[in-house]
């Protein structure tokens, strides 16, 4: 393939959570991963669509690509040129060559500014045009876009929100750019305005030979409109690929379960749909190895258990919210006010542990049996920490271990998750790093 | 391992039957055109029609364009030897002794009620009451606008640079506010007034030098709030400059409350000079203006020997309290007119 019209090469972008000054002179900080360690390359004329669910950082790193937030780390390549390096003023003449679309139409635009002056602004800034050429040039790119010339001396607040997206795509194409980011620019306006705006949107990109970074979290818009698909997840590329191979099996997990979230309007279709566990982890402390087995329906299983894989994702359920809780209440399910968690037997509290994650009475690996019902021997006693640690011990995924790369399926196609790694139950040996494979 | 495809046996509805030339070809289904609708209005001439039916603030215009009108009227006023304002609304100049320049009208050099001759009443020094309230105006009026005009000014920089880069610079800029805030306004006023002394300039920037402290919280808080509309954003992925960025598109929407504030702290500002003439500290003495006119005749208050020589107190201090309550009024209206407290984004245009 030709070279790159831009190109992320290891960007990152973490945020601090220190609120003032004592917080960091203290030392009191966490970092936020919003975007952590992402490759990704646009090429002439296509577009890439970018998915994710809301905080994946999807926007953060549509944002550090153009230099509107500093990346933390990593390189943006922009015709080779890498615009972390550049001085403001440099990137400055780059902004007339990469333009931004933003999600909200009605917080993009300057409401004390008419819509020819926030037309016009990029043409001033840049020194594109003054006077009368000027005026020319506001007047035909509102009718590109597909407003009324006549509408230039109006505010913003006196259009819909399709026509302020359209002025705000108008505003990004005054400066003539060859690649647009655009940031969910169709999620805040109706599904019948969406069609006209991504129609928009594609016939500019033939006309004057655009490419566009597609930032939704809507797949339907996304296929609709994208040569190439990333879905992100955590701050991490879960998948990528031509939209036709992300659409097709084989899926990462993570794009399995959005892909069966799209709303299909037919009653007589009877796909299943695939309910994720648990909510998205936080990002100030993503979890460990990779990032999607705390919620992944398929999170493989160690080598010694052979259980099915519902049963396997209960038992991670169970231990994820052992590890982070401190009674018995949040780990049991207490229908009947009566039960006295304090004075409680053992054979009821396995009782209720196991309603509780769904779990059968009898786990049908024996090993596994072992590592619970110890654990709860544990719990009944109110030893927490031993029933942690056997649990943290026994029940022990490879995805927690090590970090998936991103392997390739097919030529432009690549899935980040050891499912797809050479020898699935042995992370190790794709990844030279320190794997703890139980071998 | 995943082969089976999650979208396999979607899309099986299909529409017919619908024709989108129809839809296009029909007659509109509405009497709705682009050039029905209105001209557009702008929010500043929104606001002034609601301005104008707003009666209090309307008279609040009135009492203060009528006052500022005596007050440029009073006398003639004469630039580099140029008389560029040739009339004189008030009998005499504010200054002028009664007794000695019109000898025989029955005037005397002490209080004397109000008559036809002086409908004011005449002061312990036997100058006419009513020429001097109206001269006097040009003091407190002008001290009044001009300050605030300078301590709105400073502020809106000092608040736009402060809340505009954050960080170590908002946080030195602000512990300087802190500091300015720590002392009452009056007694830093009345500091400067004892060390620069006593005069029209010194006033102005007695009041002025630190003044702009409220307004610089004021404008910091409301940049900060600007600041994360995405149009800010929107304007640096453009190239814009810093300077660009907060003229353009910071500083106008910031300017609402701001406006608000300064057209209360008018009357604020006139009666601190009221209350430093009043304390021997604005005007020189002799001086016509309000506060000042006040303390020359707070010794008639306690004058017990010839019964009290109200008039002497009373029209003085009603000047004072006409025109800041006027101002007052005209604040309040501005507010009301401009909504300055829902200036989000996003408001329809159609109220």
């Amino acid at each position: 393939m030709s070279e790159p019209i831009l190109e992320a090469r290891g960007l990152k972008k973490y945020y601090d959570t220190a609120s003032g000054f004592m917080d960091s002179m203290l030392g009191r900080s966490n970092k936020v991963k919003a975007v952590d360690d992402i490759d990704l390359e646009l090429h002439e004329g296509e577009t890439l669509g970018v998915v994710g669910e809301s905080g994946c950082g999807k926007t953060t790193l549509g944002r550090t690509m153009l230099r509107l937030i500093e990346p933390t780390e990593g390189s943006v390549y922009y015709k080779g040129q890498d615009l972390t390096e550049l001085s403001s003023s440099e990137l400055r003449d780059v902004r007339t060559d990469i333009q931004y679309i933003f999600q909200d139409p009605f917080s993009s635009l300057n409401p004390r500014m008419t819509v020819g002056d926030i037309i016009g602004e990029p043409l001033d800034i840049h020194g594109i045009a003054e006077g009368q050429e000027r005026d020319e040039r506001i007047y035909e790119l509102l009718e590109t876009v597909g407003l009324n010339p006549s509408h230039s001396h109006r505010y913003p607040h006196e259009f819909s929100g399709g026509q302020r997206q359209r002025i705000g795509i108008a505003r990004a194409l005054a400066v003539d750019p060859e690649v647009i980011i655009c940031d969910e620019p169709v999620s805040a306006l109706d599904v019948s305005v969406q069609a006209q705006i991504l129609n928009l949107l594609e016939d500019l990109q033939e006309d004057f030979g655009l490419s566009y970074i597609f930032i939704a979290h809507d797949l339907s818009v996304v296929e609709h409109i994208s040569d190439r698909i990333a879905v992100m997840y955590l701050g991490k590329i879960a998948e990528t690929g031509t939209t036709d191979e992300v659409f097709e099996p084989p899926y990462h997990p993570y794009a399995e379960a959005l892909l069966s979230a799209i709303p299909e309007p037919d009653p007589l279709w009877d796909g299943e749909q695939i309910y994720l566990s648990g909510s998205v982890p936080s990002p100030i402390d993503p979890p460990t190895g990779c990032r999607f087995h705390t919620r992944c329906p398929r999170v493989i299983q160690p080598e010694e258990y052979n259980m099915p894989q519902k049963e396997w994702r209960q038992l991670m359920d169970f231990k994820q919210r052992l590890l982070t809780s401190d009674s018995l209440k949040s780990i049991a399910q207490v229908t009947d006010e009566t039960v006295d968690l304090d004075s409680i037997t053992r054979d009821t509290l396995d009782e209720l542990i196991r309603r509780e994650f769904d779990l059968p009475m009898q786990l049908s690996d024996m090993q596994a049996e072992q590592v619970i019902s110890q654990a709860v021997d544990r719990l009944t006693e109110e030893n927490f920490e031993d029933a942690r640690a056997l649990v943290a011990d026994g029940f022990k995924s490879p995805c927690e271990q090590v970090d998936p790369e991103l392997q390739s399926t097919g030529t432009t196609h690549r899935i980040a998750c050891h499912l797809y790694d050479d020898d699935p139950k042995q992370p190790g040996a794709t990844n030279t790093s320190d794997a703890v494979a139980d071998d | 391992m995943t082969d089976k495809n999650v979208l396999s046996g979607r899309g099986r509805i299909e529409i017919t039957g619908f024709n989108p030339e129809r839809v296009e070809q029909r007659d509109s289904l509405s009497g709705w055109s682009e050039e029905a609708g209105r001209a557009t209005q702008s929010r500043w001439s929104r606001a002034w029609q609601r301005f104008k039916r707003n009666r209090s603030a309307l008279l609040g215009v009135v009492v203060v364009a009528l006052l500022a009108f005596l007050a440029i009227f009073a006398r003639p006023i004469e630039v580099f030897g140029l008389t560029v304002q040739p009339f004189s609304l008030a009998p005499h100049p504010p200054g002028e002794l009664l007794y000695f320049n019109h000898p025989g009208e029955g005037f005397t050099g002490d209080y004397q009620p109000p008559s036809m001759k002086a409908p004011m009443g005449v002061d312990g020094d036997g100058r006419d009451i009513f020429s001097r309230l109206l001269y006097g105006g040009r003091y407190s009026l002008s001290i009044g606008f001009i300050v605030v005009g300078l301590t709105a000014g400073i502020g809106l920089l000092y608040g736009a640079v402060s809340g505009y880069y954050g960080g170590w610079v908002d946080e030195i800029m602000m512990r300087i506010v802190d500091v300015i805030y720590a002392f009452p306004g009056l007694i830093l006023s009345l500091i400067i007034v004892s060390m620069l002394g006593r005069g029209y300039t010194q006033l102005i920037i007695a009041f002025s030098l630190f003044g702009w402290a409220g307004y610089g919280r004021l404008v910091r808080g409301e940049v900060l709030k600007v600041k994360e509309n995405e149009y800010v954003m929107a304007a640096k992925a453009l190239g814009a400059r810093d300077r660009s960025v907060v003229l353009r598109h910071i500083a106008p929407n910031t300017m609402a409350p701001l406006l608000v504030v300064a057209s209360l702290r008018i009357g604020t500002v006139v009666i601190g000079v009221a209350a430093l003439g009043f304390l021997g500290l604005g005007m020189p003495p002799g001086s016509a203006e309000w506060g000042t006119m006040l303390d020359g005749a707070r010794n008639s208050l306690i004058r017990l020997d010839t019964g009290p020589k109200w008039w002497a107190t009373v029209f003085p201090g009603t000047a004072i309290f006409l025109f800041v309550m006027s101002m007052n009024m005209i604040g309040d209206g501005i507010n009301d007119a401009l909504d300055a407290q829902q200036t989000g984004v996003g408001k329809g245009g159609d109220e």
